[in-house]
C-alpha cells in the first residue's frame, strides 16, 4: 500500500513538473466567488517544497503501522497545501487553509500518544488563526470588492490607514500562529511531540512554512514592502515595521533556543528548535530588502530539509527502540552508524556550520541585518545561534553518544532501509547546497522580481553573494575535505597505533571502576546548568502556559457570570437585557 | 597556494608552541616557580606523537580530533596574515568574517563528538560547560565583531584591515568594542577566570580526559595553531594588521601577554558566575561601543 501512495505522490510531482510552468485554473463557485489557481514563482517554490517533503515522508512510512485512511488524509493534506500556495484569490486560499487544518487534525488524532488536551489546543489555535485570517479577508473585501490577489495588490493603497494597520495585524496574527511565534506557540510543542512520529516532520517542515508563505504573500505581494515603509516609517536603513518584526523574531529564537536545551523528550527539543529557526525567518521577513526576502526563503528551504531529516531520523529511532527521551537513550552510535551519520549531517547544518548548507542561509540572514544596520538584531541572532550549539549537541549526544542507558539498547540493529532512504536523499541535498550555495540564487531571483525587489548578483554555483561580502562554498567544502583527508592520512601513517578493543568501561572515573549499574550517560543532566544562570533562568521559568491557563480560568469565570445571570433570577436577567439594549439604542442615536 | 598553506601551518605551529611555552614559563615565574623551558611543549608533542599505543573508543573517537584539527587549519587559512601582501590572499578572499566565526566552532564540535564517543561523563560535563560558557563568551565578542562589520559596512576582513590605514587602529577608534572583545578572548584562550570547562580539580581535565598518545598530541598541535589564528584575527580586526612578520609577532605577543597577565591574576569563576559576569559588564561595554557606531558613527 505504501508503494501505491509513493507512486501517487511521484505522479503528482511529475504532473506538476510537466503541466506546471504557467498554470492558470479558474472555476466559478458562485456569481462572485471563484476557485482559482495561479502559478507564481513564489507559489511554485513552496509547492515543490511541500510535494517533495510529502513524497519523502511517504517513502519512510511503513504501511504496517498505519491504516489506509491515514494515507488518504495525508494525500488530502498534500493537495490542500498545494491549493494554498497556488491560490489566486483569498477564497481558494481559505478553502485550502481549512482543509489543511481539518485533515491534519484527524491525522494527529490518530497518534498513540495524543491526549484530548493537546488536540484541543491544536484545533483552538488553528481556528483562531483561521478566524483572524477570515476577518482580515473580509475587511480587505469590504474596501476592494474583490478577493482576487492581483486586484487587491493594485488597490490596497486606497484603504484608510487605520484599516490597513488592522489588516496587517490580523494577517500577521493568523500566520504567526501557524509559524509558532513565541506567545502564540502554545500549541506547537505539544502537537509536534505527540503527533505520529513521522507526521511531526510534516508539521514542522511543511505546515509551519504555510505561515511563512502567508506572510510573504501578504507583506511582499498584496501590501508590498514599499507600502509598508510608507505606512510605518523608517528607522536606520530599514523600516519601523521590519524592526518590530525583527525583534519579535529574535525574541522567538532566543527564548525557544533556551527552552529547547532543557527538554528531555527528543521531539519536544526538535519542536522548540523548529520555533527558534522560524524565529530567524520572521526576523528578516519584514525587512523588505532583497537579502531579507532571500534569507527568509533560503532558510525556509534549509529548515524544511533539516527538520525532515531530523524528525525522520528520530522517528526511526523511536520506532526501533520504543524510547523517546534523552534520559532513556544513548550509546547507539555503533549499533546504528548510518543513522548517526545522517543525524550528524543534520545537526551540523542546523547549527549553521560552514561546510554544509546551513551556513549559507544564516549568512544571507546576517547580511540582511547588516544591510539595514540592525546591529542589535544581528547580535541577538548570533547569540541564539551560539546557544543552539548546545541543543544540537544534546541531540546527537543524548541519542547516539555516551553510554547505553539500558540493556536493550546494546543489542539494537540499524533502522529499516525505508527510513534511511529519505534521510540519505536529504543529506545529499545538504552537502550539495553546502558546496553550491549559489545555486539557490537562481531560484530566488524570479521571486524577488515578483516582489519588485532588486535581484542578487550571480557569479557561479559555488559563490554566495550579498551586499556586504561573499563566500565560496565550493572552496570551503573542498578545503575542508582536502585538509581532513591529509590529516587523516598523516595520523594513520604514524607509527603509533590506536588501541581499539577498549571496553566502554575503560575510562578514567576518579580511580574507581564503573560497572553496569553506574550511571555514565549525561543525557538527563544536560542543560540543568542553564537554570543557575540568572538571565537564562529568568527566561526558562516563564511560560506562556501560565498566561493561557489564566485566560482559560477568566473565561470560565466570565461565562459563569453570564450563566448565573440567566439561571439565577429571570426578572433580573430581563432587566439587564433591557438596560443593555436601551444603552445600545442611546449610543446608536447619539 | 598549497606551498603557502603548508608554510603558514608550520609558522602557526612553531609560533603557537613557543607562545604556549612562554605562557607556562611566565605563569611559573609569577607564581615563584622556575617553570619548564620554552620548548617543553615541543618535546611533549614529539613524545606523544611517537607513543606506541593510543587508546581509542571507536571511529568517532578517532575522527573527532582530526575534525578539530581540520577546523583549526581551515580557520587559519581564512585569516589574512599581512597588510598589502599577496600571501594567501586568494584564499582569504573566498571567505568573510561570518564564515570565520562559524569555522571557529567547527573544531570544538569535532572535539565534542569525540568526547561523547569516548563516553567519559566528566569529559561530556566539560564539553557542556564549555558550550554553556560559549553562550556568555560569544556575546561580547559578537557585539564587537558586529560593531566592526556595521562600521565598515562589510564583512570582508581585508576591507576592515584596509580601513584602519586611514582611520587608525580600531583599538583606538572603537575602544569599547576592543575591551569587550579582549574579555571574550581571555575566555577563548581558556585562561582564568573563564577556565571552568577544563578545570582539573572539578572535572578531571574536562574534554581532554580520555585522550592519550597521538590523539592528545594532535589536540595540542591544533590548539597552538588555533591560538595563533585567533591572535592574528584580533590583530587584523583591532590592531590594524601587520606589515611584516616581526610586527605580527610583536603585536600577537602583546595581546597574548595581556591575556596571560589577566588570567594569572584571577581565580576561577563557577560556570554560572562566568556567564552572569559576561552578560553584565563586558556586554554593557560592548553595547556602548555599538550604540556609538550606530547613532554617532
Amino acid at each position: 500500500m505504501n508503494s501505491i501512495f509513493v507512486l501517487i505522490n511521484l505522479l503528482f510531482i511529475g504532473f506538476f513538473y510537466q503541466f506546471g510552468g504557467d498554470l492558470h485554473v479558474s472555476v466559478a463557485l458562485t456569481k462572485e466567488f471563484t476557485f482559482s489557481l495561479v502559478q507564481t514563482p513564489l507559489g511554485t517554490f513552496f509547492a515543490y517544497l511541500s510535494l517533495v517533503s510529502f513524497l519523502l515522508v511517504t517513502i519512510a512510512q511503513k504501511s504496517k503501522e498505519v491504516s489506509c485512511n491515514y494515507y488518504v488524509l495525508q494525500l488530502i493534506l498534500n493537495v490542500a497545501m498545494f491549493v494554498i500556495v497556488l491560490a489566486g484569490d483569498f477564497i481558494t486560499f481559505f478553502i485550502g487553509w481549512e482543509i489543511m487544518t481539518w485533515s491534519s487534525y484527524f491525522i494527529i488524532s490518530k497518534s498513540q500518544s495524543i491526549d484530548i488536551k493537546s488536540l484541543q489546543k491544536y484545533i483552538l489555535f488553528s481556528l483562531a488563526s483561521a478566524f483572524s485570517l477570515i476577518a482580515g479577508m473580509v475587511i480587505v473585501y469590504s474596501f476592494t470588492n474583490s478577493f482576487d490577489f492581483s486586484v487587491i495588490s493594485n488597490s490596497f493603497g486606497t484603504i484608510p490607514f487605520d484599516m490597513k494597520v488592522t489588516i496587517v495585524v490580523l494577517f500577521s496574527l493568523s500566520f504567526f500562529t501557524k509559524a509558532g511565534v513565541i506567545g502564540l506557540h502554545y500549541w506547537v510543542v505539544d502537537t509536534y511531540s505527540k503527533a505520529p512520529d513521522l507526521f511531526s516532520s510534516i508539521l514542522s517542515a511543511v505546515m509551519s512554512k504555510m505561515g511563512i508563505y502567508g506572510l510573504l504573500l501578504v507583506y511582499g505581494k498584496l501590501i508590498g514592502y514599499d507600502e509598508l515603509r510608507d505606512m510605518f516609517g523608517a528607522v536606520l536603513n530599514g523600516t519601523d515595521f521590519g524592526y518590530v518584526l525583527a525583534w519579535i523574531g529574535v525574541a522567538t529564537s532566543i527564548i525557544a533556543t533556551f527552552k529547547a536545551i532543557t527538554q528531555d523528550e527528543v521531539k519536544r527539543l526538535l519542536a522548540y528548535s523548529s520555533i527558534a529557526q522560524l524565529g530567524y525567518i520572521i526576523a528578516v521577513i519584514g525587512l523588505g530588502t532583497s537579502f531579507g526576502v532571500a534569507g527568509a526563503l533560503y532558510h525556509t528551504l534549509l529548515h524544511t530539509v533539516i527538520k525532515l531529516l531530523l524528525f525522520i531520523n528520530v522517528a526511526a529511532i523511536v520506532a526501533q527502540t520504543g524510547k523517546n527521551k534523552f534520559s532513556e537513550l544513548g550509546g547507539l552510535i555503533y549499533r546504528t552508524p548510518v543513522s548517526f551519520v545522517m543525524l550528524l549531517i543534520g545537526i551540523i547544518a542546523l547549527a549553521g556550520m560552514p561546510p554544509l548548507a546551513g551556513f549559507a542561509s544564516k549568512f544571507m540572514i546576517y547580511n540582511a541585518a547588516v544591510d539595514t544596520k540592525f546591529a542589535l538584531i544581528l547580535v541577538g541572532m548570533l547569540f541564539s545561534g551560539a546557544a543552539s550549539f548546545l541543543y544540537c549537541y544534546k541531540l546527537v549526544y543524548g541519542i547516539y553518544l555516551g553510554h547505553p542507558t539500558s540493556k536493550e539498547l546494546e543489542t539494537q540493529k540499524e533502522v529499516p532501509v525505508s527510513y534511511l532512504v529519505p534521510q540519505v536523499i536529504l543529506s545529499i541535498i545538504l552537502v550539495a547546497l553546502g558546496a553550491f550555495p549559489g545555486a539557490f540564487i537562481k531560484v530566488i531571483n524570479p521571486i524577488l522580481k515578483e516582489f519588485s525587489l532588486d535581484t542578487i548578483a550571480y557569479d557561479s554555483l559555488g559563490i554566495m553573494n550579498s551586499a556586504v561580502g561573499s563566500f565560496n562554498g565550493l572552496f570551503v567544502m573542498s578545503g575542508f575535505a582536502t585538509i581532513f583527508v591529509v590529516i587523516l592520512l598523516l595520523v594513520l601513517r604514524l607509527k603509533s597505533k590506536a588501541k581499539n578493543n577498549l571496553n566502554r568501561f575503560d575510562i578514567s572515573y576518579c580511580g574507581e571502576i564503573p560497572t553496569e549499574k553506574t550511571s555514565l550517560h549525561y543525557g538527563y543532566g544536560f542543560g540543568t546548568e542553564l537554570y543557575r544562570i540568572k538571565f537564562v533562568n529568568a527566561i526558562l521559568k516563564r511560560s506562556s502556559s501560565h498566561f493561557y491557563e489564566a485566560l482559560a480560568i477568566q473565561t470560565k469565570k466570565t461565562s459563569g457570570l453570564f450563566s448565573r445571570m440567566y439561571y439565577g433570577n429571570i426578572h433580573n436577567t430581563m432587566i439587564i437585557i433591557l438596560l443593555f439594549f436601551s444603552a445600545l439604542f442611546f449610543i446608536g442615536v447619539n | 597556494m598549497i606551498l603557502q598553506i603548508i608554510l603558514l601551518i608550520m609558522l602557526a605551529y612553531v609560533v603557537g608552541f613557543i607562545y604556549y611555552g612562554l605562557y607556562r614559563n611566565i605563569t611559573a615565574r609569577i607564581q615563584g616557580r622556575y617553570g619548564p623551558t620554552i620548548y617543553q611543549s615541543f618535546y611533549d608533542s614529539i613524545k606523544l606523537f611517537s607513543k606506541k599505543e593510543s587508546a581509542s573508543f571507536g571511529w568517532m573517537f578517532y575522527l573527532g580530533p582530526i575534525i578539530m584539527a581540520t577546523g583549526s587549519v581551515l580557520t587559519l587559512i581564512f585569516v589574512p596574515l599581512f597588510n598589502d601582501s599577496d600571501f594567501l590572499r586568494s584564499a582569504t578572499s573566498q571567505g568573510n568574517l561570518f564564515l570565520l566565526l562559524y569555522l571557529m566552532v567547527l573544531g570544538p564540535l569535532g572535539n565534542a563528538l569525540a568526547v561523547g564517543a569516548g563516553g567519559n561523563p566528566f569529559g561530556v560535563m566539560g564539553v557542556v560547560r564549555g558550550l554553556t560558557r560559549l553562550i556568555g563568551l560569544e556575546l561580547p565578542f559578537y557585539i564587537a565583531v558586529v560593531g566592526l562589520i556595521i562600521a565598515a559596512n562589510s564583512s570582508d576582513i581585508v576591507h576592515i584591515m584596509d580601513l584602519q590605514k586611514t582611520t587608525g587602529m580600531n583599538m583606538l577608534v572603537h575602544p569599547f568594542l576592543f575591551i569587550a572583545a579582549m574579555i571574550s578572548m581571555v575566555g577563548f584562550f581558556g585562561a582564568s577566570p573563564f577556565d571552568i570547562p577544563g578545570a582539573p580539580q572539578e572535572v578531571y581535565s574536562g574534554p581532554r580526559t580520555e585522550f592519550s598518545g597521538k590523539f592528545l598530541a594532535l589536540l595540542m598541535s591544533q590548539g597552538s595553531i588555533f591560538a595563533f589564528a585567533k591572535l592574528v584575527l584580533i590583530v587584523d580586526l583591532f590592531l590594524g594588521g601587520a606589515d611584516s612578520l616581526w610586527m605580527l609577532v610583536l603585536k600577537t605577543l602583546a595581546i597574548f601577554v595581556t591575556i596571560i597577565f589577566i588570567g594569572i591574576v584571577y581565580g576561577r569563576y563557577k560556570l554560572e558566575q562566568a556567564v552572569d559576569f559576561l552578560m553584565k559588564l563586558p556586554m554593557l561595554i560592548g553595547l556602548i561601543g555599538l550604540v556609538r557606531i550606530i547613532w554617532f558613527g
